[in-house]
């Protein structure tokens, strides 16, 4: 009986204690989740100041990694007209032939012409498209990578680069994705200013434009 | 006999801290399988949602303008059109004053999806996605399975048939759900985080053509339930939708993991 007491007694205490772990953890969860300062979507300063134009897709303030597993900021992207697909690395079907045709746009241009034009895939699959993922990719496809870089970042980022993009994918069972298939152009200064909508369709008003607007 | 105290107590340990780890605000979900309304051939046929929190009521004037006071760079007159439209927050009376047409304790509206993350992540919680939504708002108030309930499917064609009311009533002003969710129908419609997954038919070419089809006569092509309206038309209403739309009637409440709520 004695032992019972004491086996006893050593539950309670076990129990007790527990639950003041617990208890001391939620309450810390709670602080945590006390609303924080900022958000990460489209910042403050960079919205308020005049560096980016009304509609500029690069005043989002997300971050990515490149093929090489460096930082990229959306502003590093201005200067150029960007070429701009979402994929992901294993989709066995769409994406290779939209980096196909973003291939095809890029061969009909000069090598003047190529100098302000840059080529970018954002990644919608973070969890399985790292960096190196990425750069394997990029070989796969033989990518001139001085000109195409591919970019991956968190969820939420991706998110707000799709909705501008008017992007819309859905992730499937099988770990594979349904999307839109979309070749976007953007200017210089990161607007977009032309939506190439389908898959091994006729590029040539895309190229058309991008002449247009280099030259 | 000791067996039997080990097991009582570790069952009020574990009550107590479930409680604990559900903000008050807040009920629990539990996760299960949600059925698209529409399923193409390639995959299959559920999603699987794991167990989620989400808050009681919509998120209403007041706590928004807490928001804005806290983050001003959402107030009216700063944000720019990418993020919100011409309409965002049009009802209020000025960047920080709701005005008196308006019930502070109503559900904010005129909100975009931009906005509504903000606040959300602002909060230290997210956007619901479709599929937790849909399943916390498939419950009437008396079982998980309403849409099963012709009157309550009924109820909620009735609301989106008729106008809205110019003065928006306040939160917890229709009815509570199984769950304990107040509003979930009746009261406005809720941005999801991930609304732009609606109308993407796998490996389509140029899906925008076929999609708009499924709204006219091949909308039944693919479709699970036929007898679920109400469902297609927030189907429909998503599918509409773009981030920095901001509409009368369309606002939102937050969600949150729940697993990692609890480690």
């Amino acid at each position: 009986m004695k032992k019972y007491i004491s086996v006893f007694s050593l539950v309670i205490i076990l129990a007790a204690a527990g639950y003041f772990v617990i208890a001391k953890n939620s309450s810390e969860n709670e602080s945590q989740s006390k609303p924080k300062k900022t958000s990460s979507c489209c910042s403050s300063e960079e919205m308020s100041n005049d560096t980016f134009t009304e509609n500029s897709i690069y005043q989002l303030n997300s971050n990515w990694k490149n093929q090489f597993n460096n930082d990229v900021s959306l502003k590093e992207l201005k200067g150029k007209i960007n070429v701009i697909s979402m994929i992901f690395a294993n989709c066995s079907y769409a994406c290779p032939i939209l980096v196909n045709d973003m291939r095809k746009i890029e061969s009909a241009l000069s090598k003047e012409e190529l100098k302000d034009v840059q080529f970018t895939l954002i990644s919608i699959d973070p969890e399985r498209d790292t960096p190196k993922r990425l750069k394997q990719f990029a070989e796969d496809q033989k990518l001139n990578l001085a000109r195409w870089k591919l970019l991956t970042g968190s969820r939420s980022d991706i998110d707000d680069f799709a909705v501008l993009l008017g992007f819309r994918y859905k992730k499937e069972n099988d770990g594979s994705f349904s999307h839109s298939n979309i070749i976007t152009l953007l200017d210089k200064e990161g607007e977009i200013i032309n939506q190439h909508i389908g898959l091994n369709e006729d590029v040539s008003e895309t190229i058309s434009i991008i002449k247009e607007t280099v030259n | 006999m000791l067996r039997l105290l080990i097991i009582i107590l570790t069952f009020v340990f574990t009550v107590s801290a479930q409680k604990k780890s559900v903000p008050t605000e807040m009920v629990l979900i539990e996760g299960g399988n949600y059925t698209p309304l529409y399923i193409n051939d390639t995959t299959s046929q559920t999603v699987k949602v794991e167990s989620f929190l989400l808050d009681k009521y919509a998120v209403t004037n007041n706590e928004f303008l807490e928001f804005i006071k806290a983050v001003p760079k959402w107030k009216r007159s700063a944000v720019n059109n990418l993020f919100a439209d011409e309409n965002y927050l049009s009802s209020w009376k000025s960047d920080f004053e709701i005005g008196d047409n308006l019930s502070p304790h109503s559900p904010v509206i005129n909100v975009s999806w931009f906005a509504a993350k903000a606040y959300a992540e602002w909060k230290g919680k997210r956007l619901p996605t479709v599929a937790e939504w849909e399943i916390a708002a498939q419950a009437d108030s008396k079982t998980k399975e309403g849409y099963k309930n012709k009157e309550f499917v009924n109820l909620i064609l009735n609301w989106y048939s008729v106008p809205s009311s110019k003065k928006l009533p306040e939160v917890g002003s229709t009815y509570k759900n199984f769950y304990g969710l107040y509003d979930m129908h009746g009261l406005i419609w809720e941005w999801t985080s991930d609304f732009f997954n609606a109308l993407v038919s796998g490996e389509s070419r140029g899906d925008n053509g076929i999609n708009r089809n499924l709204f006219c006569g091949n909308g039944s092509v693919g479709a699970t339930d036929y007898t679920n309206y109400p469902a297609f038309m927030r189907f429909a209403f998503r599918s509409s939708l773009k981030a920095n739309y901001t509409t009368a009637n369309l606002g939102f409440r937050c969600a949150k993991d729940f697993n990692k709520e609890r480690k």
